[in-house]
């Protein structure tokens, strides 16, 4: 672990690079279950709306 | 244990802190850059996800395919003729010149030639001409040439043997793949004379396979050269077809990509042999305790000598970084399918969306090689005039010499981030037209495409910090 920490210097800016790629696969996998979820609902009412 | 991270935080906050400096590919400049390179990063990530709810909000239908072109005139016959003479001198001055020439690379016409006039500057040709290597290009010029002579003489040549279908356009992913290899990995890339050698067994092999199977057939699947070319002329606003010059609109012509076995393949590899370019510039490899070292160290123990070992190890990277951006588009390609419930299959999907990563590729293209064809492609104009090297002064231009301030590296450096944001919008556009063509529920179509968005942003990120890399 120190010796990971001490070459900091070289490797930190990977992680810069890597951000916003891990933020945004967040926001997208967040957002798709929000809207399966929703379709779910969706689905749901529809067949307990009465004819 | 704050003891020990202090220091680095305080570092890597300070090198965040102040502006970044970079260099240009083949040039010692260095850029003053406002601000770090890895925001730059961020930036174009933010660009590609503004752009993709820009789509999913304004582009509700597939539009591309339905796009129309309009005839610009009729090609002479004697022009295409012209070219493939052209393309066949070229080839052999090429040729004569590594051959005969000085055995200096700079002063021999082949390296530059190869390495710059023709891998480079017949891309950038093709994106605003349209596919100029079909006619400049020598081997299939004496196809056509023999198969013309051949039915005026004795009644035509025999039937060629049937292209197998499963082979496809696998020949030319693997010669591309061989040619990046001489030009990345190989010791002998220096020597004019040997890549005039490589340069003969490549149109040997050309016309054996023509001879085979027909010049046509076999331009368009095993010619690496002309595969790939003729991807980047896809992306031209002109399209030239039967001798008929069209206007077409942007990106349609991507379109009209085969879907043929190997077609991923070759994109993969021209994006992933130019991807390694950039990274083994960079001190991750190149260090002195990088992974290029440390594979040599590994390949010397193993009883390689010092030459082979390094040969070895840039292999394995090439191939790894080949395999990473095969891997990313895989990756895109199965969480679309799982999107749309297994349907269509994963391999027409991979097959059908490849037209997406054009723009990526040529996108890589300008950002690897721009600077290399604006400085090194200035050598051109004094050796046209002495291409062997040998004090000869032809066109009266011998003593020019490289102009280095025709650009600052500041102009480099943004030029190559706006090709990569922009090869990467370009890429979200066409796959989001593909994937409204390809599933009726809009917002199936739209959620397929998280994944594909994803990746692109990937290989964003992956492009500057490789370009940054080889800045540091």
């Amino acid at each position: 672990m120190t010796l990971l920490l001490a070459h900091i210097g070289h490797w930190y800016h990977v992680l810069l690079y890597l951000a916003p790629i891990l933020l945004i696969g967040l926001g997208l996998w967040w957002s798709s279950r929000r809207e399966m979820r929703r379709e779910r609902e969706d689905a749901a009412e529809a067949e307990q709306t009465p004819l | 244990m704050i003891r020990l991270l202090k220091p680095g935080l305080l570092a890597a906050l300070t090198t965040l802190a102040v502006p970044a400096a970079a260099s240009a590919h083949g040039i010692g400049q260095r850029a003053d850059l406002p601000i770090p390179l890895w925001l730059f990063a961020w930036a174009a990530a933010f660009v590609l996800v503004a752009s993709f709810v820009a789509l999913s909000v304004l582009w509700p239908k597939p539009v591309l395919a339905d796009a129309r072109s309009r005839l610009l005139g009729r090609v002479p016959l004697a022009l295409e003729v012209f070219a493939g003479a052209v393309g066949i001198f070229a080839f052999v001055l090429i040729v004569y010149s590594g051959l005969a020439g000085s055995q200096t690379a700079t002063a021999n016409l082949a390296p530059t030639a190869i390495f710059v006039l023709v891998w480079v500057g017949i891309p950038f040709a093709s994106v605003l001409f349209g596919d100029v290597f079909a006619v400049l290009s020598p081997w299939r010029a004496i196809g056509r040439g023999v198969g013309w002579a051949a039915a005026r003489v004795g009644g035509g040549l025999p039937a060629p043997i049937n292209y197998p279908e499963r082979l496809g356009r696998w020949p030319a992913a693997l010669l591309i793949l061989a040619f990046a290899w001489i030009e990345l990995v190989w010791s002998g890339r220096e020597e004019p004379s040997s890549l005039a050698i490589v340069a003969l067994l490549y149109a040997a092999v050309m016309l054996l396979g023509m001879s085979c199977f027909g010049a046509e057939k076999w331009c368009r699947n095993a010619d690496g050269f002309g595969v790939a070319f003729s991807l980047f002329a896809l992306l031209a606003p002109l399209d030239w077809k039967d001798r008929r010059c069209s206007l077409r609109a942007p990106l349609v012509g991507a379109l009209e990509m085969p879907q043929v076995a190997g077609s991923v393949a070759v994109v993969c590899v021209m994006i992933g042999s130019t991807s390694f370019d950039g990274f083994s510039q960079g001190t991750v490899w190149t260090g002195a305790s990088g992974l290029a070292q440390q594979l040599s160290d590994l390949f010397s123990s193993l009883g390689f000598a010092a030459g082979t070992a390094v040969e070895a190890a840039y292999t394995i990277g090439l191939l790894l970084i080949v395999g990473l951006v095969s891997g990313l588009y895989r990756l895109a390609v199965i969480g679309m399918n799982r999107t749309g419930s297994g349907k269509p299959p994963t391999p027409e999907l991979a097959r059908g969306f490849a037209h997406t990563l054009i723009p990526i590729a040529l996108a890589y293209v300008v950002a690897h090689y721009f600077s290399l064809f604006v400085f090194q492609g200035q050598a051109t104009f004094f050796l046209i005039s002495d291409p062997l090297g040998n004090g000869s002064d032809v066109f009266g231009t011998s003593q020019t010499a490289i102009n280095y301030s025709l650009l600052s590296a500041n102009a480099i450096w943004y030029t190559q981030v706006a090709a990569l944001v922009i090869g990467h919008v370009a890429a979200l556009v066409l796959a989001h037209d593909k994937a409204l063509a390809t599933w009726s529920n809009p917002r199936v179509a739209i959620r397929s495409q998280y994944w594909m968005l994803l990746v692109m942003v990937a290989f964003t990120c992956l492009g500057l910090w490789f370009l940054s890399a080889a800045a540091s």
